[in-house]
């Protein structure tokens, strides 16, 4: 997780650090550390019960021997290793606007192997590393396996078993940008006068209707922040560290519930939040924000939540369970699902608002946008 | 489907997604993501050539590097074109930032490159050109640079919104009100770091 603290200064008064610099000194010192260079390929096999799981033990168990290693996709490194006193290992921090508010603490840059340099983006993680660092970088090889569009994990680089330090890395798409870095104050509730923001939901309704759609997947932490966008128009998911994926198809309608209401309670929870909210944090850190549609507006929540995301997801539910061999019993195993789903997050939604009234406006967003 | 997006769709091209979008619909401005069957995608912004004030003032933020991307075009040539990053995004949408830090763009520095930009365009012409209309769609910002390289720039065409200052009114105070109007009270926050970053820019001279 991102550690940022506050400081004290001289006359008494609480600054905000932002570690990013030290982040990455932390890992430009992990990175001259490495013993081997390797190649990474995930063998996840999409039909065992914990693909990702199974995958992950494989390759600890085989391709990582406790010394700091820097894995790479074959594409850089080809299908042999090299000791690291053979290449040269750099990496140059790159200035971004963009995942300032990474929950892990997310930085940028370019990293340089060999005669390879690649921009990167660089994932910390620092607690149970061994673990989460091959989670997020296996679930990730995993939802492209499976034909999503996500970003591209490129390097995994894993400090031997005592530091608990791993850093997963995916290509840094230089025009994508997340759902976070746009002021969305003013969407709601004039949606109509910002077609191509519509268009854009639309798109996102649909990339989580068909993540659903099939029951055995779900992103873990479907927030704003994790949903990317490209200036082709493009919208997909990232992050998956925190995802589930099986290959055993659900049991009924609850089990398909499960997996999509906690996708969609935390986007709700998202949409809703305004940025400042840092529930549970700290003087501004490390607490639960969003990207405020709703947030201060007294207009109907729950119809703008329908227009923005809910109807599209639906038709797409609906549409995809149509499809397809068993198509009569997946139909209203979704339709049960889709119920049930509509009544949970009402809920949840007059929730929120209790929630966000308890919020004071920043002083500035009291006053009128144009 | 109709016949311009029928053909547009046969060549690869595809209207630049409204977030990232640079394009002037009053001058005829278009921005455009180019897919080429072997490689990359590429970004072009086109317009209708400016005559007169208009291109002297191009002319001037071009010779300093301050309108985005690179000229396709002759100067002569009816209709400008330039190649743009793909990154390249009108600050009007962004959310605040306030993560410091040396590896951070955050509104502080956006605001007082802001300001320097504002500078240069106010010196390019004897009379003092301004902005005319919104700010955040005339200046475009670059993700992922290295340090010390520039952020932000002009979108290009920015000339076409361009007049000279009215007369009796103060560069600083005509943006501020133009730039409440896009970034609402939030730009009341930062306003001290536009104002720095004109005065400085000022100081320096064109």
């Amino acid at each position: 997780m991102r550690t940022d603290v506050l400081e004290l200064d001289r006359r008494g008064e609480t600054h905000v650090v932002d570690n990013e610099a030290r982040r990455i000194t932390e890992f430009i010192g992990v990175l001259t550390d490495v013993k081997h260079v390797a190649p990474i390929a995930p063998d996840v096999n999409m039909d065992d019960d914990l693909p990702v799981e199974y995958a992950k033990r494989r390759f600890l168990a085989f391709d990582f021997n406790n010394e700091t290693t820097l894995f790479l996709d074959p594409s850089i490194i080809g299908s042999e290793g090299v000791d690291a006193d053979e290449t040269t290992l750099t990496f140059e921090p790159l200035v971004a606007r963009s995942g300032k508010r990474s929950a892990h603490g997310v930085f940028f840059g370019r990293l340089q192997v060999g005669d390879s340099e690649i921009d990167v983006a660089v994932k910390p993680h620092t607690t149970n590393a061994l673990k989460t660092g091959p989670d997020d970088y296996f679930k990730m090889a995993a939802v492209r396996e499976e034909g999503f569009h996500t970003l591209t994990p490129i390097a995994l680089l894993l400090a031997d078993k005592d530091a608990d330090v791993a850093y997963s890395m995916t290509l840094l798409e230089e025009g994508l940008t997340t759902l976070d870095s746009i002021d969305w104050l003013s969407f709601f509730p004039n949606i109509t006068r910002n077609p191509g923001m519509q268009e854009l939901w639309r798109e996102v309704s649909g990339q989580v209707a068909i993540l659903h759609s099939d029951g055995k997947k779900s992103h873990g932490d479907l927030a704003a922040r994790n949903i990317a966008i490209h200036p082709d128009g493009a919208a997909f998911l990232i992050d998956w560290e925190y995802a589930y994926i099986t290959g055993i198809p659900p049991r009924d309608a609850e089990s398909r519930y499960n997996r999509s209401y906690s996708d969609l309670s935390t986007l709700l929870e998202s949409m809703c939040l305004p940025p400042h909210a840092n529930l549970g944090g700290v003087e501004g850190i490390g607490g639960k924000s969003g990207i405020g549609i709703f947030y201060g507006k007294e207009e109907n929540w729950w119809e703008g939540f329908c227009d923005i995301f809910w109807d599209e997801y639906v038709h797409t539910r609906l549409q995809v369970a149509s499809l397809g061999n068993h198509k009569g019993r997946a139909l209203q195993e979704v339709k049960e699902e889709l119920e049930e789903l509509e009544r949970s997050l009402q809920e949840d939604m007059r929730m929120m608002q209790d929630i966000c009234a308890s919020i004071p406006p920043l002083k500035y967003d009291s006053l009128t946008k144009n | 489907m109709t016949e311009s997006h029928k053909s547009q769709s046969e060549l690869g091209e595809r209207r630049t997604n409204p977030r990232y979008n640079l394009a002037h619909e009053h001058i005829g401005s278009k921005d455009i993501v180019v897919r080429h069957p072997t490689g990359d995608p590429v970004r072009i912004v086109t317009y209708p050539a400016a005559r007169g004030r208009e291109a002297l003032v191009r002319e001037a933020l071009i010779s300093r590097g301050l309108i985005l991307g690179q000229v396709l075009s002759g100067v002569d040539d009816d209709e400008q074109q330039f190649l743009v990053p793909t990154s390249a995004r009108p600050i009007a949408y962004d959310a605040r930032v306030d993560a410091p830090g040396a590896f951070s763009y955050n509104d502080e520095q956006l605001f007082f490159d802001l300001g320097g930009l504002m500078a240069a365009l106010y010196q390019s012409s004897d009379e003092g050109s301004v902005i005319e209309g919104d700010v955040g769609h005339a200046v475009a910002f670059v993700e992922f640079t290295r340090p010390n390289e520039r952020q932000l720039f002009f979108t290009p065409g920015v000339e076409r919104i361009t007049q000279p200052l009215p007369v009796g009114v103060s560069p600083i105070n005509y943006y501020s009100d133009s730039l409440a109007l896009t970034f609402g009270a939030r730009f009341n926050l930062i306003s001290i770091n536009f104002a720095m970053g004109f005065s400085d820019a000022l100081a320096e001279g064109f």
